[in-house]
């Protein structure tokens, strides 16, 4: 067995193309061709394979289903609800029909205080809207005017008959014509 | 303010009316109703510009002038096109107030189109309105020029220490939400102005031709596109009077061909006008102003400079001895105006406010 190493050949030698040359051809696997043919011309779209799927239906009730959704957002939730199993009351109850009474009692008793409640606060709030008070009274409610910061000028009174032709007409055409500006200036 | 919704009338109304009945008195509405009656105050501050119309109407003004007891009485033809476009011809004098019958017109003819836009109890901005005005009356059924009507009464609210404030009575056309009489009472019950239609057909009418605004106003949007019209910058003031909020600014043109800006606030109903220019004012015309002040005569602008500002350099007063220092004031009833020339800049302002309020806007505005 001889030790020396094979020569090496670089890429682009004429000696190693003449090498390969003479060696003996063998044809590809067909199975190889096919799959070159695919990689290169496969780009299939997408929608045209789901359209060549088999199309199934859906069920019916899942159109009801969808169409409830919809038309009411809140479907989901009460056909969770409707779903929950129903536990029966406790036997107890049934032994003691006075306790039941009791409460029944109990629950118009509150009901109506707390309708009365409801009617005494709705008549303070309507005592209090400013719709039924007295002048005086709706004037000490009003709210507080918020703190005035000093003028920096001094304000003099003026004639009529010095405004700005400008300021006199707006100030006319606002009093439309009450104070005669023109006559009394 | 934009379009209105579209809303159900008959909804809307059942639940306005309900809401009004239940406290909206207080400001303290549920949000349904305070919703309805949002969307009633909409259509009511919409309908002058969108409700095509014509009819005639009898506008009466009471008041105390500086001779005695003003009556004023006119009547008028308004025509609109429902597009924004309108016509407002006085048509007889019936009570001049001391003026010849020409002048009466022709002061009618020249106001047309602010009589259009802020006499008729217009309605700038319903929020505000529920917000600073009581409504203490409705749902009265009347009848004006043959149409079915629906009164509500406002009282505008105050704060504590001011006096009692006037209030509007108006009747509603049921079927367009246009007002078709108001009346506004001093707060003792004093009529102080009315204005009725006694005719009333809906739709475009066929002779009308719109009229053009005299003052060349151009609605710019407060900032750079305003003050590229004008020339100069504009600021809002750090001070508006208690519940007026801004409505908007303009560039106006005067009839002396000053252009200024125009800062239009409102309270719902009432509107503040504050108007701004700047121009160096020269040394003769602040003295002839503060002279004719003095005087109590005199046709120039007024002068205004600083509390303890120096009596020398650009701001001092020109010569004569004059005290310099001073913002101009005039008011009848509660309508007040206050103009004054600061420095480079000539400012007015002019509203239905405390005096102190007006001033502090006034001062406010200046850059």
């Amino acid at each position: 067995m001889s030790d020396a190493r094979p020569e090496e050949h670089q890429p682009g030698d004429p000696r190693l193309a003449a090498l390969l040359a003479e060696l003996p051809r063998h044809r590809a696997p067909r199975e190889l061709d096919e799959r070159v043919r695919l990689e290169v011309s496969t780009r299939i779209p997408v929608g045209a394979l789901l359209r060549d799927l088999h199309r199934g239906t859906a069920p019916r009730v899942l159109d009801r289903l969808v169409a409830e959704e919809l038309a009411k957002p809140s479907a989901a939730v009460e056909r969770l609800v409707a779903s929950l199993p129903r536990l029966p009351a406790p036997a107890e109850v049934a032994r003691f029909p006075r306790l039941a009474q009791r409460d029944r009692n109990l629950r118009l008793a509150y009901g109506g205080l707390a309708a009365a409640a409801l009617l005494l606060l709705g008549l303070a709030w309507r005592w209090d809207s400013g719709e039924d008070l007295g002048e005086s009274d709706r004037l000490a409610q009003a709210p507080e005017r918020p703190q005035r910061p000093s003028p920096r000028f001094e304000l003099r009174p003026l004639t009529a008959g010095a405004l700005d032709p400008l300021a006199r007409e707006l100030f006319e055409s606002i009093d439309q014509g009450r104070s005669q500006l023109g006559e009394g200036g | 303010m934009g379009a209105p919704r579209r809303i159900r009338p008959a909804a809307a109304w059942v639940l306005g009316l309900i809401g009004l009945s239940s406290g909206c008195t207080g400001g303290q509405l549920d949000p349904e109703h305070q919703q309805a009656v949002l969307e009633i105050l909409e259509h009511l501050a919409a309908a002058p510009a969108q409700v095509a119309h014509g009819g005639e109407r009898l506008v009466e003004i009471f008041g105390t002038g500086v001779t005695g007891p003003q009556y004023l009485a006119h009547r008028e033809r308004i025509q609109t096109d429902g597009q924004g476009g309108f016509s407002l011809e006085p048509l007889q004098v019936l009570s001049g107030g001391g003026l010849d019958d020409f002048s009466y017109l022709s002061r009618q003819i020249a106001r047309a189109g602010f009589n259009f836009r802020y006499r008729d109890l217009q309605i700038v901005s319903p929020q505000l309105l529920i917000q600073n005005y009581l409504i203490t009356g409705y749902g009265t059924k009347s009848v004006v020029a043959g149409r079915n009507c629906v009164q509500l009464s406002l009282q505008r609210r105050v704060l504590q220490g001011d006096p009692p404030d006037r209030r509007y009575v108006i009747d509603l056309d049921a079927t367009s939400h246009l007002v078709l009489q108001f009346r506004e009472f001093a707060a003792d019950g004093t009529l102080l102005a009315r204005s009725v239609y006694e005719t009333y057909v809906p739709g475009v009418p066929a002779s009308m031709v719109p009229r053009t605004l005299a003052n060349q106003e151009q609605q710019l949007p407060l900032g750079g596109e305003l003050e590229a019209a004008l020339g100069f910058p504009v600021q809002l003031p750090a001070h508006a009077p208690a519940g007026y909020e801004f409505q908007g600014s303009s560039k106006i043109v005067d009839a002396q061909g000053r252009a200024w800006a125009k800062l239009l606030y409102s309270d719902g109903i009432e509107e503040l006008f504050l108007l701004v220019r700047h121009s160096p004012a020269p040394g003769e015309a602040r003295l002839k102003a503060l002279s004719s002040t003095q005087a109590g005569h005199g046709s120039g602008s007024s002068l205004g400079q600083p509390l303890g500002s120096p009596t020398t350099g650009p701001g001092a007063p020109a010569a004569g001895g004059l005290e310099p220092g001073h913002l101009g004031f005039f008011e009848e009833g509660s309508l007040r105006v206050i103009q004054g020339w600061i420095y480079d800049w000539q400012v007015i302002g002019v509203g239905r406010v405390p005096l102190i309020d007006l001033q502090l806007c006034v001062e406010s505005a200046l850059p």
